[in-house]
């Protein structure tokens, strides 16, 4: 077709293309049907890149188009007049500029977070299917191929960054944390590649909406397990934590709480002191965990004075 | 110290079965509490300083003084409240105070191996251990027990005057009588 990617409106292409009787039966037509309209739903209508207008009559149509599929499958042929519609009103809400200007690129998947969830999904497919704790050989090629997505999802290398290392987070929590590799690839990922991006100037807002709750979510995870060690690491898997921690304290700096102002020593002075909070972050879980152990052991002694 | 208990224990064996009282009971519950406590604590000690410490010492050099200081205030604390409790000294409490008087010594060892090679030698961190002071505990609680006692014979010796000079009379009063 010579069509560039970013310029193809996948959900509506096959509902244009594939006709009811390419599959078993018209049951099953219709749920494929109602998931490419909610796709559709999902990029121009939920979460579009560039705010909609309320009276936009476009998008009316087009959520009317949706409604009625919920009871039966639309008619997607020729010389139908809603398909007729519903092309009308999809193209013309994907090829929407922010200032009016035309564009060359189509807004279908591109809105936040929509876009991730897909990006997301696409990532995943770098882990071996027969062995989900395993990254295949062709990693790089993968992610290659991956990256043709950039512009029609409106993800850039910084976005990409992250994704990447929330995916192997992610892989790490659900495949029960058996390959602690994944824990410290996530951690390299952040250490290097996060943190930099992090720190420039120019972030947009999505990036930085993205950037502190995936972080905030590793980070919460991770001090779960921190302030209890004592309860969750036992005799075999104590050197967990030494991939753990550091994914803690790299979420923690690129938060932003890599300086804590203290005032300490430097009270009576009238300065403040600035002291480097790896060691103290250490220190908080090492008494919290102790406490929360020693509150344990306790408990008999607590109800005999109750 | 030593010598202290043992007559605390001879003491004690002189007064036994005096003191079946439930809040006794309690008590001795309690003793037994804190004695198998100070033992979890040093359990857990030993388990912070031998498989966390060597990991988090990575981040902190001085991990295991903070576990340390850690698990000695959680132990001062019920320990505090026990003391505060304690009316009279047994064999008990004693023990208990013993036993936490060695914990202690446990506690600081641990902190002093850990932070000798630390810059300023743990110098601030020792400052967040207040000690337990059981020996002057055990001193306050000797010297109110010889108080009572001391008290307790003064009030016999002075009943005894009392019932002698009754009996006297009695007996002059039958004398008379006959």
């Amino acid at each position: 077709m010579g069509r560039r990617a970013e310029t193809i409106i996948l959900p509506l292409e096959l509902l244009r293309h594939l006709k009811p009787s390419e599959f078993n039966d018209s049951q099953e037509y219709h749920l494929w049907q109602r998931r490419q309209l909610k796709i559709l739903e999902a990029g121009l209508l939920l979460h579009p890149s560039i705010p909609l207008d309320k009276s936009n009559s476009y998008a009316m149509r087009l959520r009317e188009i949706i409604h009625a599929s919920e009871t039966k499958p639309i008619d997607t042929g020729k010389n139908s007049d809603t398909m007729r519609t519903l092309c009308n009103s999809v193209v013309s809400l994907s090829w929407r500029s922010a200032n009016g200007t035309p564009t060359d690129v189509c807004h279908w998947a591109d809105g936040f977070p929509l876009n991730i969830h897909i990006y997301i999904s696409l990532l995943q497919s770098i882990f071996d299917f027969r062995d989900e704790t395993l990254v295949l050989d062709e990693v790089d090629e993968l992610v290659e191929l991956i990256k043709k997505t950039w512009s029609a999802l409106g993800i850039n290398r910084p976005i990409h960054n992250l994704c990447f290392a929330w995916v192997l987070f992610q892989q790490y929590v659900l495949t029960s944390q058996v390959e602690p590799d994944l824990l410290y690839a996530t951690h390299a990922m952040l250490s290097t590649e996060v943190a930099n991006d992090a720190k420039k100037p120019d972030r947009e807002a999505m990036y930085v909406k993205l950037l502190s709750s995936m972080l905030a979510s590793m980070q919460g995870w991770a001090e779960r397990r921190l302030l209890h060690y004592h309860d969750y690491f036992q005799r075999g898997d104590v050197f967990l934590i030494e991939n753990l921690l550091p994914l803690a304290l790299s979420a923690s700096k690129i938060l932003g709480e890599d300086v804590t102002i203290t005032e300490g020593a430097g009270k009576d002075k009238g300065d403040t002191q600035i002291v480097d909070s790896s060691g103290d972050r250490v220190d908080h879980y090492i008494r919290a965990s102790v406490k929360k152990a020693f509150a344990k052991v306790s408990i008999s002694f607590c109800r005999l004075f109750a | 110290m030593s010598l202290m208990f043992i007559l605390v224990c001879r003491l004690q064996i002189i007064e036994t079965g005096s003191y079946k009282s439930t809040s006794l009971q309690v008590k001795d519950e309690a003793s037994e509490a804190l004695l198998q406590l100070a033992k979890e604590v040093e359990d857990l000690a030993l388990r912070e300083r031998e498989s966390f410490s060597p990991i988090l010492k990575k981040w902190n050099p001085i991990v295991a003084s903070v576990a340390a200081v850690t698990l000695h205030q959680c132990y001062g604390a019920v320990l505090k409240q026990y003391i505060a409790g304690i009316s009279t000294l047994n064999n008990e409490t004693v023990a208990v105070l013993q036993i936490a008087g060695k914990l202690e010594k446990f506690l600081v060892q641990m902190l002093v191996e850990d932070s000798a090679d630390c810059e300023d030698g743990g110098k601030t961190i020792v400052r967040e251990m207040i000690p337990y002071e059981v020996d002057s505990v055990i001193l306050k609680l000797m010297k109110q027990w010889f108080v009572e006692r001391l008290d307790r014979a003064k009030d016999c010796l002075s009943r005894a005057k009392d019932s002698e000079v009754s009996f006297f009379n009695l007996f002059a009063e039958m004398k008379y009588s006959i």
